[in-house]
């Protein structure tokens, strides 16, 4: 009984226990890493791939899954760029409007995946994987695989800050806090959780399960352009890879922060804790001089662990209820 | 309807006798015939037992009734009005709720939680969590179930629990009328014990109930009456009290349409060669 419920408590809080161990490790190796610089650097790379997880946040607690936010991030970053390309926008207004083109773009990538998914009746999976080379292929398209410079303006909106707070932080934050009211306070993010754990349940209690399926990959294809004009703005150039691969942190991050592959259980909160892990096992690895070659490696290991952590806890539960479904 | 001219008279001289009436229903899903000319009657406060074999049109003629399957042909009165449910939700209006044999419960939310799925009570934006777990527990209150706390999750209660979470949910709505399909196929004796416990409550609200099952020896212990149904037919209606497990059997295996006069013929015919009629419950 109490070896069961230390499983059960290790289990819960896996993501907490390896973020510790993780900061002490490269700590002790490199004691550089704590200083105070180097974390804020960390929550800062952190805040893109947290921003996108919060959205991959919604989508999985649907059950479903989104792979095409790398492809949304760039073609949101293209967007603003296009729009700073007229001389006449290269201003604070155009800083407001290119945002506007970009976060629209993503609104827009994830109703086409909502589409696909909710009337045209097709496996996220699918839908998002044909998306990513899709959105991708578009990107480089109209680019003709040129780079975007973005002018002046927008750069100083990426190097802005509030009471101090670097801009990316203080988005990160914003975007956190209202995705969990949104999740744990409102009737939606109820209804979200309902449709999660059972859509059909949720169908009987008259809750609109297309509807919020649809929702929640639009909000994720908002959060992944959020993400997308929040990195360009701090990188100033728009390479044809920009983003290539994100989803993969992206999953990774929500997924080590609680959130289940299978639906029904997860937090905004969790977003936070699973991309500064993310986060720190990249920026950590290079403190301590790991084999550039074998880093990717490790960060396979850690999205292993993640989805094995998930099963875990998913089998437990699975047991539990088996168990508790016989005699009283 | 073997005789219809004595149902006739019976309804016309008390039609708000019946919380429920379905006359004449029949259903059919492509060719196969699912209810043919099917009556069902329900009194208020009355617990009546819906009983027959595998396709003998229970759960059909009850998902006719919550408006989830759309009738053929025939005509349905709740409290006397005629009504032509489309869906679940407008039935609901009228005071009649289904409790589903899987509960339909989201395991991840807690007892309050899903005893108002999916109409959380709002304040502002926001769900009104005060309000809701203070709703919660008087509805608990009502039934008077014991689970523990409105706090704790679903999927961490047994199976009885959970339906009494589902009863629960059901009564929020304040119905007149309660459907319960199946009820005992997952419980435990003990939890068994407890539902009948429950149901009996609920009779003494007032709340009429349809209780479908193929335990005969729950419908005896709890219900005042027993209707059989086979291959979509009537087949016999019966007061427990004039009737044995034995009987109720033999109707559900080899009932015909002769046998199906309505419970109140059936005493009347008990009485004749002697035996004294037992008052109505």
């Amino acid at each position: 009984m109490t070896r069961s419920r230390l499983a059960e408590l290790l289990l819960r809080n896996m993501t907490v226990f390896i973020f510790l161990a993780v900061f002490l490790y490269f700590g002790v190796q490199a004691p550089r890493f704590f200083g105070v610089e180097s974390i804020a650097n960390i929550v800062k790379q952190a805040s893109f791939i947290g921003v996108i997880a919060v959205g991959m946040t919604f989508v999985l607690l649907t059950a479903g899954i989104d792979l095409s936010v790398g492809s949304n991030m760039y073609l949101s970053a293209m967007a603003a760029g296009y729009v700073l390309q007229n001389p006449a926008l290269q201003n604070g207004w155009g800083v407001l409007v290119a945002l506007l083109a970009g976060l629209s773009t993503g609104i827009v990538f994830g109703a086409i995946n909502a589409f696909c998914i909710v009337v045209l009746r097709i496996t996220p999976f699918l839908v998002t994987l044909a998306t990513l080379v899709a959105g991708r292929g578009v990107g480089t398209a109209i680019t003709e695989s040129f780079g975007i410079e973005y002018p002046p303006p927008y750069l100083a909106f990426g190097a802005s800050g509030l009471f101090g707070i670097p801009m990316p932080i203080v988005v990160f934050a914003v975007v956190v806090l209202a995705a969990h009211i949104v999740l744990s306070r409102t009737q939606f993010g109820r209804q979200i959780y309902a449709v999660g754990r059972d859509p059909e349940a949720a169908r009987k209690a008259g809750i609109a399960v297309d509807r919020i399926t649809f929702s929640v990959y639009v909000i994720c294809g908002l959060c992944a352009a959020i993400g997308g004009v929040t990195l360009i703005a701090l990188i100033g150039r728009l390479n044809q890879t920009f983003g290539v691969g994100k989803e993969f942190d992206v999953i990774t991050a929500a997924v080590l922060g609680g959130t289940s592959l299978f639906g029904g259980a997860g937090t905004a909160w969790g977003a936070v804790v699973g991309s500064s892990l993310v986060q720190m096992v990249q920026s950590g690895m290079i403190f301590v001089g790991v084999n550039i070659y074998l880093q990717p490696m490790v960060l396979a290991a850690i999205i292993f662990l993640a989805i094995l952590i998930d099963s875990l806890r998913n089998g437990r539960l699975e047991k539990l209820r088996r168990r508790r479904l016989r005699p009283d | 309807m073997s005789d219809a001219a004595l149902a006739h008279a019976t309804t016309a001289e008390s039609s708000a006798e019946f919380i429920v009436e379905m006359k004449q229903i029949s259903k059919s899903f492509g060719a196969v015939r699912a209810l043919h000319n099917v009556d069902f009657t329900l009194r208020p406060g009355e617990i009546l037992g819906l009983v027959g074999d595998n396709s003998a049109g229970k759960s059909t003629l009850m998902k006719v009734l919550t408006g989830a399957y759309h009738r053929d042909s025939g005509e349905v009165l709740v409290d006397g009005h005629a009504t032509n449910f489309r869906t679940p939700h407008q039935s609901r209006d009228f005071g009649i709720e289904m409790i589903y044999q899987d509960f339909a419960l989201c395991g991840n939310m807690d007892v309050a939680q899903n005893i108002f799925l999916g109409r959380w009570p709002r304040k502002g934006p926001f769900v009104d969590r005060k309000l809701m777990y203070a709703e919660a527990a008087g509805v608990l209150r009502r039934l008077n179930v014991n689970v523990n706390s409105v706090y704790q999750k679903v999927e961490s209660l047994s199976g009885g629990r959970q339906q009494s979470v589902a009863i629960a949910r059901a009564i929020s709505f304040d119905p007149k009328v309660v459907i319960l399909d199946e009820p005992t196929a997952n419980l435990s004796h003990v939890a068994t014990e407890t539902l009948l416990k429950t149901m009996l409550e609920l009779k003494a609200q007032g709340v009429a109930q349809v209780i479908i099952s193929h335990r005969l020896i729950d419908i005896f212990e709890v219900g005042d009456r027993v209707m059989a149904l086979k291959r979509g037919e009537n087949v016999g209606d019966r007061y427990i009290k004039d009737t044995t497990e034995q009987e109720i059997l033999e109707l559900m295996i080899a009932g015909t349409a002769e046998t199906a006069k309505s419970a109140d013929a059936a005493r009347a015919r008990l009485a004749s060669p002697g035996s004294s009629p037992r008052p109505s419950p």
